[in-house]
């Protein structure tokens, strides 16, 4: 018998989702005061709007869904539905500066983009981005920064109270990288921020050498920076890295990319010295891997294509973008339309194939996850083992995460969940585009791209794509960016309230 | 006799026509197909018909003219895309206004050889430009403030600043 939630579970997860959209509101701030600054008087007017609009709703929820301090603890249940609601509304909330900016066809256009932000995809829909302003710009770049680090991170960086590690879990977090789920939101944020300093000069550096004033050089190597390291993709020019026309920013991009893909409990281990972990650690162990075997298949498409004769443009190009893909942040310096006029389909598929495997669990990259592929590996292969010898043979398979760890079968199975549970988000998308008319190879490329929260496109993604489309590909950054879990909850909760008794 | 010498005449005359019409409409195709204008989309989604090619477009100069030592690189974009072009710094410098969310930036007409990927620009797509012409120069664009929208804020900001208030006395009681 399915239960039917009472009034006390609606009011748990609005007072969670309203701390959570307050908590949203104060960023609307920073492109607030960049309009300010920069005399971009209706811009400012549009974030003064959303604050207090994000504000008000924030409040609203709070004061209409109060209960007893004692009553405030969470189940996982209603951390993973206050989760998947949050970043419904965080769409809402963060789409709403756009489409009063005017560079948005309309408001669904504007929550693709917003969107495509928080789950740090990239893909956009947007019109005339080199005309637009600085603020609206920053704001593009900051949504993927928080939505990179989390927007409940933000949120559990000031609360911890009881059962909120189920919101840490529903935003697709496993890490606990510190005892204390506040020092493990706080250190997340530290070491964004210094990365944020770091990487940010290190690309104005660059774009002042490439010819760019120094304002200009900072505001975009700030916006390149969030976009990179939150493996989001958006750039501040409508032609993404291309507009450049510089190798030394595309390599200092390419670290940025590999250093968001990495795991924030890697960077804590780094940090705090034991650089050993580097070599030892099995998930950067098959990430290198991964990228290495990959690109020499990228290589191999090029080449036969002739696409690029010398080995600069093949790494300029090849490698760029596989580490784009596989990282997926979705930075590029093709057209759109290039990908399938001048690149082989094996190369394509290659891409899509980096593009499905993703980065490190516990960074901001989505996608099934390296870690989870090279377990799936191991259980394989230690399934061949078992058939291999007697019966009797007890086989155990080993293997270093920060720590020594066996494989259990527990986790195996939850890993095969979450890659099938991809595997068909892919197909889904890929059915939707064939329906809308578009070729198969095209509509799987932009499907895993959506799903994977990548960004990359071969053409698909414009104002002028379907609504059905459009909507699609929200959902599917939205299902991919929280890694299903949380989403499912939140559909089971629907269907308990609908159905239950 | 006389007849058919004018006959002749103007039969070779004819001719002669002819000839030199045809030279015309030849040197006009040549012409033509020797410079094609083109937008920038067509260019980048025929990339192979157009490759090494000699186009002419028309388009704003956005963005920031990006000095470098042998000259420079402006990005322009027309109403379907943007792309990259090479400039000698002699041409670069008759750029006076560059696009972008406080100025329409210069309209220019360059003509040049097209990249599909450049071999000696990384493999990007670009434009090396052998003629540049500002068909139109930019200006300043005035943003009208929108009072629509600052009252659309004082609205919310007044709702929002009641909740503000509710929950603050709703709180004080309990605490109390």
């Amino acid at each position: 018998m399915i239960f039917r939630p009472q009034a006390k579970d609606f009011k748990l997860i609005g007072f969670y989702s309203g701390q959570i959209i307050l908590g949203l509101s104060i960023w609307f701030l920073i492109p607030a005061i960049v309009a300010f600054f920069a005399n971009e008087r209706n811009c400012l007017l549009d974030f003064g709007i959303s604050f207090v609009a994000a504000v008000g709703l924030g409040l609203l929820l709070i004061l209409l869904c109060s209960l007893p301090r004692r009553d405030l603890t969470l189940s996982w249940m209603h951390g993973m539905v206050a989760v998947a609601l949050s970043w419904i509304i965080a769409m809402l909330c963060g789409a709403l500066p756009m489409w009063l900016s005017g560079y948005w066809n309309s408001f669904l256009d504007a929550c693709f983009d917003s969107m495509s932000g928080f789950a740090t995809t990239g893909l956009t829909i947007a019109n005339n981005i080199d005309h637009m302003p600085y603020s609206l710009n920053l704001w593009r770049h900051l949504i993927m920064f928080i939505g990179g680090q989390g927007i409940v991170i933000i949120v559990l960086s000031f609360i911890s109270s009881g059962g909120s590690y189920s919101l840490y879990l529903g935003e697709a977090r496993e890490d606990r990288i510190l005892p204390n789920l506040l020092q493990t939101s706080r250190f997340i944020w530290v070491v964004s921020f210094v990365y944020l300093v770091l990487g940010s000069l290190a690309l104005a550096s660059a774009m002042k050498i490439e010819g760019l004033p120094w304002i200009d050089a900072l505001f975009q190597g700030v916006c390149i920076f969030m976009a990179g390291f939150d493996t989001g993709g958006f750039a501040p020019q409508s032609q993404n890295l291309l507009y450049y026309h510089s190798a030394l920013i595309e390599l200092i991009a390419m670290v940025i990319m590999f250093l968001g893909a990495i795991s924030f409990s890697l960077h804590y281990v780094v940090w705090s010295g034991r650089r050993k972990e580097l070599i030892k650690d099995i998930e950067l162990q098959s990430f290198v891997l991964s990228i290495l075997i990959l690109f020499a298949c990228v290589l191999f498409g090029l080449l036969r294509n002739h696409t690029y004769d010398s080995a600069i443009l093949l790494f300029r190009k090849g490698l760029f973008h596989l580490i784009s893909a596989h990282t997926g942040t979705g930075f590029t310096t093709l057209y759109s339309s290039q990908f399938g006029n001048l690149w082989h389909p094996f190369t394509i598929l290659i891409i899509i194939i980096a593009m499905g495997i993703g980065g490190s669990i516990g960074s901001t990259t989505g996608a099934i996850k390296i870690m989870r592929l090279s377990l799936v590996f191991k259980s394989f292969r230690s399934e061949i083992k078992r058939l291999m010898f007697s019966d009797s043979t007890v086989v155990v398979e080993r293997l270093h995460h920060f720590k020594e760890m066996t494989l259990e079968d527990s986790y195996v199975k939850n890993v095969l969940m979450i890659t099938f549970a991809f595997i068909c988000l892919y197909l889904f998308g890929t059915l939707a585009g064939v329906m809308c008319g578009y070729p198969v190879l095209d509509s799987l490329f932009e499907s895993v791209s959506a799903s994977a929260n990548v960004g990359l496109s071969m053409g698909i993604t414009s104002p002028s794509m379907p609504t059905l489309l459009k909507i699609t590909y929200i959902f599917q950054m939205w299902i991919g960016r929280l890694e299903f879990i949380s989403v499912f909850v939140l559909v089971g909760f629907i269907v308990s309230w609908l159905k239950g008794k | 006799m006389l007849q058919s010498h004018f006959k002749k005449k103007s039969l070779w005359r004819f001719f002669v026509q002819l000839f030199l019409a045809k030279v015309v409409f030849l040197a006009l195709i040549g012409w033509w197909a020797e410079v094609q204008a083109v937008t920038i989309d067509e260019l980048i989604s025929k990339g192979k018909d157009y490759n090494g090619k000699k186009v002419e477009i028309e388009a704003e100069a956005i963005g920031h003219l990006m000095w470098r030592q042998k000259g420079a690189w402006l990005n322009v974009a027309d109403a379907s895309s943007a792309i990259g072009v090479w400039l000698e710094r002699a041409q670069a410098k008759k750029i006076n206004f560059l696009g972008n969310y406080n100025t329409v930036g210069d309209t220019i007409r360059i003509s040049g050889t097209f990249n599909m990927c450049c071999k000696v620009h990384g493999g990007d797509a670009d434009i090396h430009v052998e003629e540049l012409q500002i068909i139109k120069s930019g200006h300043k664009i005035e943003h009208p403030f929108d009072e629509r929208k600052l009252r659309i804020f004082l609205f919310l900001a007044g709702v929002t600043t009641c909740l503000f208030l509710i929950k603050i006395l709703r709180r004080t009681p309990k605490e109390n």
